[in-house]
């Protein structure tokens, strides 16, 4: 027993470590050369062997990056808003409300999450600038609103279905609208499927590149992922990886600690209590 | 306070018919229990005096006013779901206030009627715990007080003591019969559990498959059941039914034959006095409940056979009786503890005052 025991505790640890080292080096490459200077970058070592923040004012120095992460952060937050609440009222409609052609819709609405970015890239492209949007943040919030609603509202569905009906029932008895249901009553029940949902759509918006490219032309509107793209060298020949993953580590941290600060909130079971248990 | 009166009510479900012309009254501050097994309409009937389901055809009236498609708040019903469905996160003060806040109740009235209801339901120091930290008792009276600060004219409870371990039960029975007592408020109640509509009751209205098959007093639907499905559905345990011959069928009396040879007269009811014996003869049995049966000391013998089983209950003592001629075992309730043991032949007295005739499953005469 006890040797098996070992082996596939051994074996189970050998995966996760795999696992671990294939998710986080990555990342950690990146800190410790955002952290070298000069040649130091192109002689790879486990750790860093200066430690300057020489790459780190550079990022802000160059280019106006202060403003892409600015915009990055309100496209994302508009994105999140825009996504949640009518995900949720989609959802309200799609999970409890028996209409004819709801799989019809719902099944719509997982067609458009296949399409690829670049089939609707043109398409989109007119639409923007026929609202008159182009190489503004909104037209990005709009765009992204094709990559998050799908999931989105898929997710928020199957979470309502699984609400008991008779606490909506209740709700309609003691006199609430429609609208006071879902705010009141449903929202805060599917917490924490609109927390998992919104931080999603938080990434998709925050890493976003093919639309940001496309949709945007000046600093003022570029987003953070654009702008690391466009980080150049001094000549032509140059490429500043020093200052490149610098200005990584600083847009993946925020959303590093994001997560890992709502984490907490994705719990379920919070629907306990409300029927006999 | 609200009388309701359901006029020829009917739903049905797709194909499936779950209610087949329903009229019903209501006196205003009468608690009605509308009992009847799983899947014979009951909750559907409830829903649609709630204003949760739509009737096909048929009109609601509550209070004298036609609500039948009034939304649910404006109707003055208040319900308490089987389920309870509390609202998980909001505290036993919040759910009980969601109503009136609905209603755009001043603060201090809301502070006042929670408080109200919360001292009458006796949850005063629950008030600020949320549905998941009460026992299934607490959460049951947090459902009825949500329902009673309302005041609403008329009160529905669906199924509310299911969820309730047996002791428990007892207790919230108790509990609904004094606060009905209190508040004076017009209630129905649906179950399936016949002691509650016995015990609970002002009157009772037994369903079955979409119908009402009977609707009176608790006692008069002990003593003189319409017709088979009643008598069976209501007491515990349940009615002995025994197949009988017609033997006789004149001047309003009946005289039916036990298989044993013994006969037993009883009036017939006014009713079914002149349809012709041959419509009475099909399917002819007598249902006598196992309390009413009588173990015979040398006495009058109407039947006789071989207990089977005995089960002590305590205050009561129930005899299985293998009788020939009677396919089913017949069950006699002697009341305390008694000496009789399987095996033992016994005489069975059967008083015919106690009895119902019923034929194909009607009921044509009552003994008492």
């Amino acid at each position: 027993m006890t040797v098996r025991w070992l082996l596939a505790r051994g074996g189970f640890l050998l995966v996760l470590g795999g696992f671990l080292f294939y998710a986080v080096f990555p990342f950690y490459y990146a800190l410790i050369s955002s952290l070298e200077s000069g040649s130091g970058l192109f002689e790879p070592s486990v750790l860093p062997r200066s430690a300057t923040i020489g790459n780190y004012a550079a990022v802000f120095g160059e280019q106006p990056f202060a403003r892409s992460i600015l915009n990055s952060f309100m496209v994302a937050v508009g994105t999140v808003a825009a996504t949640l609440f009518l995900a949720a009222l989609a959802a309200y409609a799609l999970g409890r409300i028996r209409f004819r052609g709801r799989r019809g819709v719902l099944f719509t609405v997982l067609t458009i999450s296949m399409f690829p970015q670049v089939a609707v890239l043109s398409g989109m492209f007119e639409l923007i600038r026929a609202l008159g949007l182009y190489d503004t943040l909104p037209s990005l919030m709009l765009s992204y609103l094709i990559l998050t609603l799908p999931f989105s509202i898929w997710v928020l569905t199957a979470f309502m279905r699984e609400l008991p009906d008779e606490i909506e029932e209740a709700a309609i008895l003691d006199g609430a609208s429609r609208l006071t249901v879902l705010t009141r009553i449903l929202a805060p029940l599917i917490a924490p499927a609109l927390v998992t949902t919104g931080l999603l759509a938080l990434i998709i918006a925050w890493n976003e590149f093919l639309f940001a490219l496309t949709f945007t032309l000046s600093a003022e509107a570029r987003t953070v992922p654009v702008a690391i793209a466009l980080i150049s060298g001094s000549t032509q020949h140059e490429l500043p990886w020093g200052i490149i993953m610098a200005a990584s580590v600083i847009v993946t941290v925020p959303l590093l600690i994001i997560v890992l600060l709502f984490q907490g909130r994705i719990v379920s079971g919070l629907t306990a209590g409300a029927i006999k248990g | 306070m609200s009388s309701v009166a359901l006029v020829e009510i009917a739903k049905s479900f797709g194909r499936q018919p779950a209610l087949v012309g329903i009229d019903l009254e209501i006196a205003d501050g009468e608690f009605m229990v509308v009992v009847g097994p799983s899947g014979c309409g009951k909750s559907t009937l409830l829903r649609i005096v709630a204003g949760l389901a739509q009737p096909d055809r048929g009109d609601v009236v509550i209070g004298g006013e036609r609500v039948t498609h009034w939304p649910p708040a404006r109707r003055g019903v208040a319900m308490v779901f089987q389920s309870y469905a509390l609202y998980p996160h909001m505290t036993a003060f919040d759910n009980m206030s969601f109503g009136l806040e609905q209603a755009r109740a001043s603060r201090a009235e809301i502070d006042r009627k929670v408080r109200w209801a919360a001292d009458i339901l006796r949850i005063s120091h629950l008030l600020e715990r949320k549905p998941r930290e009460l026992s299934g008792g607490e959460r049951q009276r947090v459902a009825i007080g949500r329902a009673i600060t309302r005041e609403p004219g008329v009160f529905l409870l669906d199924e509310p003591l299911s969820n309730l371990d047996a002791g428990l039960r007892g207790h919230m029975r108790a509990e609904l019969i004094e606060l009905h007592r209190r508040l004076k408020v017009t209630t129905i109640h649906v179950t399936h559990d016949q002691v509650e509509a016995m015990t609970l009751a002002d009157r009772i209205a037994v369903m079955r498959e979409g119908r009402i098959e009977q609707v009176g007093p608790p006692l008069s639907l002990y003593r003189r059941p319409v017709n088979r499905f009643v008598g069976s559905f209501i007491g515990a345990p349940q009615m002995n039914f025994i197949a009988v011959e017609l033997r006789g069928y004149a001047d309003g009396v009946l005289v039916v034959g036990l298989p044993g040879g013994a006969e037993l007269r009883m009036p017939i009811e006014p009713e079914h006095r002149f349809a012709p014996a041959a419509s009475v003869e099909a399917g002819l049995e007598i249902g006598v409940r196992p309390e009413h049966l009588i173990a015979s000391n040398g006495g009058k013998a109407d039947l006789a056979g071989r207990i089977r089983l005995v089960e002590h209950l305590g205050s009561a003592t129930l005899l299985h009786v293998r009788c020939p001629g009677i396919e089913a075992d017949v069950r006699i309730q002697l009341p305390g503890i008694v000496s009789w043991q399987a095996g033992q032949e016994i005489a069975i007295e059967v008083p015919a005052a106690q009895c119902t005739i019923f034929a194909a499953g009607v009921a044509i005469a009552h003994g008492g």
